[in-house]
């Protein structure tokens, strides 16, 4: 027991969890026969060292350590609180589910890219939650962009083809103007490192300037109202497990680094940004929803639920200059169960467009009655992208609602009511399609049961998040991520 | 360790997990799951009888579990909740019975009865809940477990007709999503309190207050289905009828009755909200909804459309009696949550045994029935005297307190209101008594089934048999104690006064 | 529970449990059978009451010397009526004919026998709506159309009587007529109270001018129906009215001559449509209509007059009595000139073959007592028969005289006494 308690504390899970997936990345390229069972191993083991990090960062706090012993200025550094923690566990545990979703999906070729590609990109994203400054977040921003692009175009098709090249556009536009940004702040501070960075930034142009390139890059790559026409492209024609990977992680390890650095060294300087981005997110959940509910393919109408969503993730930023903590961790909430959900619905998704053959909403009757466990899993995932209670959306959406309401914003309150709703009128166009009789009986292919209980099983988490805030939210509190640090404002 | 605290949440999981079980067993495996139904509805019976023993002598049964930060998730199980409880549980029993005799061989019966059960477990919830929040999840819940059974037909109509209730409910749960909301930042509690948590608030919140409460009301008037929030309903007839019992006697409807009761009474406290200035236009809404549902009633020819409109009015007898704002006409609403459930869910399993048994949908076609099906006629017209609050059933019980209530409010308008209704309601159900026991019997039936020498299937005579007996009894025997009115004048004292 | 308790509870719910077809299919004669708890109850018991607290607000049920007298004479007449009905009909395997005669009639015995507002109220229901079915069971059209005037004005009835005792439950907590009639006599709703009992009771008895179902339904249905139609309607809401108002407690001036001039105009209406309604069938439902106009004068004297009331309470059951019993050999009659003769055109007409017809009959009886004489005395026999034959002959001329000259003057002739009487007073 004190054995495992030592082995529990002591060990660098951080380095394991950034250098693990590389090596079985490098695994997978070499044998990729056996590429599957690597990855899926490769994906328990990330979960047990998350938990582990965990279990490490409860009795010791905060985890910090120099790579090589080299300290903050020179070195590079890995860093992880709360709020990392969470993205860690959650990437770990939908890759977990990606994984094995992809063990059935994927035949022997496109296996045998698939996985080195996917354990590369989930290396970096890792890298990216543990990066202690903003340089090394840059490169891990590069990284995860080129191994999600790479995969955009696994399946080969010129739809996804073209998807992947306008991805491709985007994220190294908006990688670039992060990437000016840092150069900015560098020249202007003499160090990249957030804490320090934090507590030398001051008002002045530079600030700003640096600001808004970082801004826009990341905000290009989260795909915020009006920067999000790659998106539905990209996440619709890719294969189903990218998609899912693309909406629920990828678009996270975007808004990771946007909130770390607002949280550390802009905030106390935004100048007004965080108005418009209330602004821009309010739009984007409206607009969002309302593309959504004009879609008449499946995976496009999910794919403008994630502009939607992501929306919610933006409206926090105005409210959060008065409530602080409360509308970050409704943030974190939204941000993990959207995640989950949005998974959950991708690989629904999938398994309906290996079932039927196509993703038109208008057809997909009797699904109910051929794939249950694909509509359950549907429909648990579209309780959580409503908000309805009991779900981790609703626990987001209810305490962003509460900060709204405490802080007379009616307007942002609104937009959050009308939000659920639109989301409620798209969610359920598709489910009440799915229980109609269908006069014509569709040339079925079998999905396979582990493919429909993933989807179920990662809806379910969506669902069960719900019940487990109290005991998420004091682990998002360790190292007080979203006290907002940084110099005099 | 401490039983109490795990009773209420037992009683809630007694129904979730055979759901849960239901829903992956296979279409053939019907004992298995007809075993589970009734187990789960038999110990939800004891435990909730156990409850009803131990609040009767003072026990106090609650489950806390943390939910948010400084929110929790409450079941607790007072005199109130036990009402409500109770007949959900009962008349759940009788409806799973009902379901399995009505829906024997046809297509979906897993899928149907885990809805089924979830149904009835989030019905359970609302009722125990011990704050709004929790409230707020299960009713969440009861509108998305409502909404497949709706629609389980598959019809182009049944999916219309589901649309159409989820536009009402979902625009209803963010109504009452938003006046909670609003009321925990103003409070920053959302305990439900005997005799209501808002004293405390000053005058300057007065009209946020009233907001709040129009919010509160008008979200859960979606569900009980006040004029003109109550568009849904007579399209939710399209479900199958056992689905239809369930939603017009406890579930769905009663849902939203019983939330407005717990609303004015455990958060704003009947006495403050009086002092808003709320609780009479709600008095003259619910007597408007009473009128309108039974004119409407009265032009229906299809039988479960008309049953529906008279639910929109009678279901507002609650709400009327709450409104009133006086201790014995709220006895009257109460205690109709209980009486108006044994009474419809009687009047829709008849009518899902006409249509079972002979193929009779419309009133039209029921001329001389009763001699063709006597048993089922009988439970219909104790059901319907019921509803025209004829004595001795049960709604008399109701119409008794809720007009002694309007006189001793002072509110005499209420007298108007009963006595039409009651006008209306006899002159819809007394023709259909009319046709069904006195018109020439046709020479045949719209889709008649044999059933050999029983009028028709004993799982379908049963459940009617029992709740008009219920019906009967819960009027003859008022003054017993555990009776629905004793339990009724209980929840005054112990709660509202 | 004492023997005497027990009757007064199998009284009421024996036929009830009888009106079960599973039930009454099995036992022989159950409509006579249903009546036996009854019967004994009315021969053995005097002066009991029975209090059962456990049902519906606390029922209760007594006995006294005057509802015993009320009770036996309507049970004598449901065993009449039983009679007359198995007699005729040869009921259907399906026929709910005996259910709805059982379910009447025990709502009847409860009604007398009820000592409370709800009880009563209660078995008027059950009464009164077994008795629209068992009115409209079996018939034609013109039946059932005017079996839905009555069915209205019932609702309507039942849910004045419903407010009424709303207003009575909000002054008082025990509901017991003596209590209530006290209570009563003496709150701010006093008015409201008598306004809704009359108008209710007015109604179920086809008092003017609600008195259009009570002919209207006479002039439809079949003679055994009539028997009850005319009698345990009109009798038991004249009942009613002794029960829940007010009387001999208070003075009531203007209730008092709201109700005298109801009651004359009443009769007047009745005198009228005696000459203007063309068939003699009808003649019952109008006398009874005369009766319960009287009574409500009669009532109304004793609403202004409560001293009075005092004095001559008691008579009033008795004329409750007398009218159902009146009625009922009225009804008989004219069923047997009709069975004899052709219908009559006119009211005058059919007084005059009721005239006929009575001499007739009358001539039969003493034809048949003759003979029976002849056997035992010729000689006296022939003396008698001249002088009774003579005597009889006057009789029957001078009678039929007066009827066709005087009967509307008579009728005149008491209603300007009546008339007189109400001014004087």
């Amino acid at each position: 027991m004190k054995l495992l308690q030592v082995f529990l504390t002591d060990t660098h899970w951080a380095i394991i969890l950034v250098l693990l997936p590389l090596a079985a990345a490098v695994l997978c390229f070499l044998f990729s026969r056996v590429a599957s069972f690597i990855g899926v191993t490769t994906l328990f083991a990330l979960l047990l060292s998350v938990v582990g990090l965990g279990w490490q960062m409860r009795e010791t706090g905060v985890y910090h350590h120099a790579i090589g012993g080299w300290e903050a200025p020179l070195g590079i550094g890995l860093y992880a609180d709360g709020l990392s923690l969470l993205m860690l566990a959650i990437t770990a545990l939908v890759g977990l589910g990606i994984s094995i979703y992809a063990t059935s999906y994927f035949k022997h070729q496109d296996a045998a890219r698939f996985w080195p590609l996917w354990l590369l990109l989930l290396a970096s994203l890792n890298a990216l939650y543990l990066s202690a400054d903003i340089f090394n977040l840059y490169i891990t921003l590069e990284l995860v962009g080129l191994a999600a692009v790479a995969l955009a175009s696994l399946t080969g098709g010129p739809d996804a083809l073209a998807g992947a090249m306008r991805y491709l556009l985007t994220t190294l536009l908006g990688s670039l103007a992060y990437l000016l940004g840092v150069a900015l702040l560098y020249h202007g501070y003499g160090s990249v490192d957030i804490a320090i960075l934090a507590t030398q930034a001051k008002s002045e142009p530079v600030l700003w300037v640096a600001f808004g390139l970082m801004g826009t890059g990341l905000a290009l790559k989260m795909a915020l109202v009006p920067l999000h026409f790659w998106l539905p492209a990209t996440h619709a024609n890719a294969s189903a497990p990218v998609s899912a990977l693309l909406s629920a992680l990828v678009i996270k390890g975007a808004f990771y680094i946007l909130l770390r650095l607002w949280l550390e060294i802009f905030a106390p300087h935004s100048g007004g940004a965080e108005t418009l981005f209330g602004l821009l997110g309010s739009v984007a959940v409206i607009w969002g929803s309302l593309q959504a509910l004009r879609q008449t393919r499946l995976k496009l109408l999910i794919a403008y639920s994630t502009v939607a969503q992501l929306g919610y993730l933006f409206i926090a930023f105005p409210l959060a200059t008065i409530a602080g903590a409360t509308v970050w961790i409704a943030v974190a909430y939204l941000a993990l169960s959207h995640a989950l959900a949005k998974a959950a619905m991708f690989l629904a998704a999938g398994n309906l467009i290996r079932f039927g053959g196509h993703d038109r909403i208008a057809d997909l009757d009797r699904v109910v009655q051929r794939l249950p466990l694909t509509a359950g899993a549907f429909a648990l995932a579209g309780v959580s992208i409503i908000g309805l209670p009991p779900s981790g959306g609703f626990v987001g959406k209810w305490l962003l609602l509460e900060s709204a309401l405490s802080q007379g914003r009616w307007d942002l309150v609104m937009v959050i009511l009308l939000g659920s709703l639109l989301a409620a009128a798209y969610v359920f166009k598709v489910l009440g399609r799915t229980f109609t009789k269908a006069p014509v009986s569709h040339e079925a292919h079998a999905v396979p049961a582990r493919m429909e209980w993933v989807a179920l099983l990662l809806a379910c988490g969506a669902i069960l998040l719900g019940f487990l805030a109290p005991l998420i939210i004091p682990l998002m509190d360790i190292g007080n991520p979203f006290t907002i640090s940084g110099g005099q404002p | 360790m401490n039983w109490d605290a795990w009773i209420p949440l037992l009683v809630v999981a007694s129904s979730l997990l055979p759901g849960l079980v239901i829903f992956t067993l296979a279409e053939e495996q019907v004992r298995l799951r007809t075993a589970l139904n009734l187990l789960g509805a038999f110990v939800k019976l004891a435990l909730v009888s156990w409850m009803v023993w131990g609040v009767y002598n003072g026990h106090h049964f609650e489950t806390r579990l943390p939910l948010l930060p400084n929110l929790e998730f409450v079941l607790r199980a007072g005199p109130l909740a036990l009402l409500f409880v109770g007949l959900s549980t009962v008349l759940w029993l009788v409806t799973t019975i009902y379901a399995i005799g009505y829906l024997e061989g046809s297509p979906h019966r897993s899928r149907f009865f885990g809805f089924f059960s979830l149904c009835v477990t989030a019905t359970v919830g609302v009722a125990l809940s011990g704050n709004m929040i929790t409230f707020l999840i299960f009713y969440e819940l009861l509108t998305l477990a409502t909404y497949p059974l709706l629609i389980h037909r598959g019809t182009e109509e049944a999916r219309k007709a589901g649309h159409t209730y989820l536009v009402y409910t979902m625009i209803g749960g963010a109504l009452l999503l938003l006046g909670t909301a609003w009321l925990y930042s103003l409070t920053g509690t959302l305990e439900f309190t005997p005799r209501g948590f808002l004293a405390g608030l000053g005058e300057e919140h007065r009209h946020a207050l009233i907001i709040i409460f129009v919010l509160m009301i008008a979200g859960l008037g979606v569900k009980a289905a006040i004029v003109p929030l109550h568009g849904w309903l007579p399209l939710a007839m399209v479900a199958p009828a056992p689905v239809s019992a369930l939603l017009h006697a406890v579930a769905v409807v009663k849902a939203g009755a019983f939330g407005i009761v717990r609303v004015v009474y455990d958060v704003f406290g009947v006495d403050f909200a009086t002092g808003l200035g709320v609780m009479e236009p709600l008095a003259w809404l619910a007597g408007f909804t009473i009128i309108y549902g039974s004119l409407r009633a009265l032009f229906q020819d299809d039988l479960k459309r008309r049953l529906a409109f008279s639910t929109i009015s009678q279901v507002s007898y609650v709400v009327l009696g709450v409104a009133i704002a006086g201790p014995i006409a709220t006895i009257g609403g109460v205690v109709h949550l209980v009486h108006q459930g044994l009474m419809k869910i009687t009047l829709f399993f008849c009518a899902g045994n006409l249509a079972e048994t002979l193929g009779i949908h419309k009133v039209s076609e029921m001329n001389g029935v009763g001699q063709r099906m006597p048993w089922t006629m009988a439970a219909f017209t104790v059901g319907a005297f019921g509803m025209i609050g004829a004595p001795p059933v049960a709604g008399f019980i109701s119409k008794w307190y809720l007009g002694m209530g309007a006189l001793e409010a002072g509110q005499n308008w209420v007298l108007l209101v009963l006595a039409g209704s009651s006008l209306l309601n006899a002159a819809y159900f007394l023709p259909i008594l009319y046709a069904a026991w006195f018109k020439k019997t046709p020479s045949s039936w719209p889709h008649e089934h044999d059933f050999g020498r029983m009028e028709t299937a004993w799982a379908l005579l049963l459940p009617p048999l029992i709740t008009a007996a219920l019906a009967l009894a819960a009027g003859l025997l008022a003054t017993l104690p555990f009776s629905p009115l004793d339990w009724a004048k209980l929840i005054s004292v112990r709660e509202f006064y | 529970m004492s023997i005497a308790d027990s009757l007064l509870w199998l009284a009421v719910c024996w036929p009830l449990l009888l009106a079960l077809p599973a039930l009454h299919k099995r036992l022989p004669l159950p409509q006579l059978l249903a009546m036996l708890p009854a019967v004994l109850l009315i021969l053995f018991v005097v002066d009991n009451t029975l209090t059962v607290p456990w049902l519906l607000f606390g029922t209760s049920f007594s006995l006294d010397e005057q509802t015993r007298w009320l009770l036996a004479v309507i049970v004598a007449l449901w065993l009449l009526v039983a009679m007359m009905l198995w007699r005729t009909k040869h009921p259907a395997p399906n026929n709910y004919l005996a259910t709805l005669f059982l379910l009447t009639m025990s709502g009847n015995i409860g009604l007398i026998l009820a000592s409370d507002l709800v009880t009563f109220f209660c078995f008027s229901t059950l009464m009164s709506y077994g008795f629209y079915g068992l009115l409209i069971h079996g018939s034609n059209d013109a039946v059932r159309r005017a079996g839905r005037l009555y069915l209205i004005c019932l609702i309507v009835a039942d849910l004045a009587l419903f407010e009424a005792l709303l207003l009575v439950a909000s002054n008082t907590e025990h509901l017991q007529f003596q209590l209530v009639q006290q209570v009563m006599s003496n709150v701010p709703t006093t008015d409201f109270y008598m306004a809704m009992v009359l108008g209710a009771f007015a109604l179920k008895a086809g008092i003017w001018p609600f008195s259009l179902w009570l002919s209207t339904t006479f002039s439809a249905t079949s003679s055994p129906k009539r028997l009850l139609l005319v009698s345990v309607p009109v009798a038991m809401a004249l009942l009613g009215m002794l029960r829940w108002l007010p009387l001999g407690q208070y003075n009531f001036d203007a209730w008092g001559l709201i109700l005298q001039s109801i009651g004359g105009v009443g009769i007047l209406y009745v005198m009228f449509k005696f000459y203007a309604v063309r068939q003699i069938r009808l003649f019952p439902a109008y006398a009874a209509i005369a009766y319960s106009s009287l009574f409500i004068a009669l009532l109304g004297i004793g609403l202004t007059y409560p001293s009075l009331w005092h004095d001559f309470h008691y008579l009033a059951y008795p004329y409750i009595a007398v009218l159902v019993i009146s009625m009922v050999c009225l009804i008989l009659l004219l069923g047997r000139v009709e069975h004899e003769h052709q219908p009559p055109e006119t009211t005058l007409h059919g007084i005059k073959q009721l005239n006929i017809y009575l001499k007739q009959k009358f001539e039969d009886f003493i034809q048949w007592r003759n003979v029976q004489l002849h056997k035992l005395n010729a000689l006296r026999h022939a003396a008698h028969q001249i002088v009774l034959q003579s005597l009889h002959v006057m009789h029957m001329q001078k009678l039929q005289r007066l009827m066709d000259r005087w009967s509307v003057r008579m009728m005149m002739a008491v209603m300007m006494g009546m008339l007189l009487i109400w001014l004087m007073i």
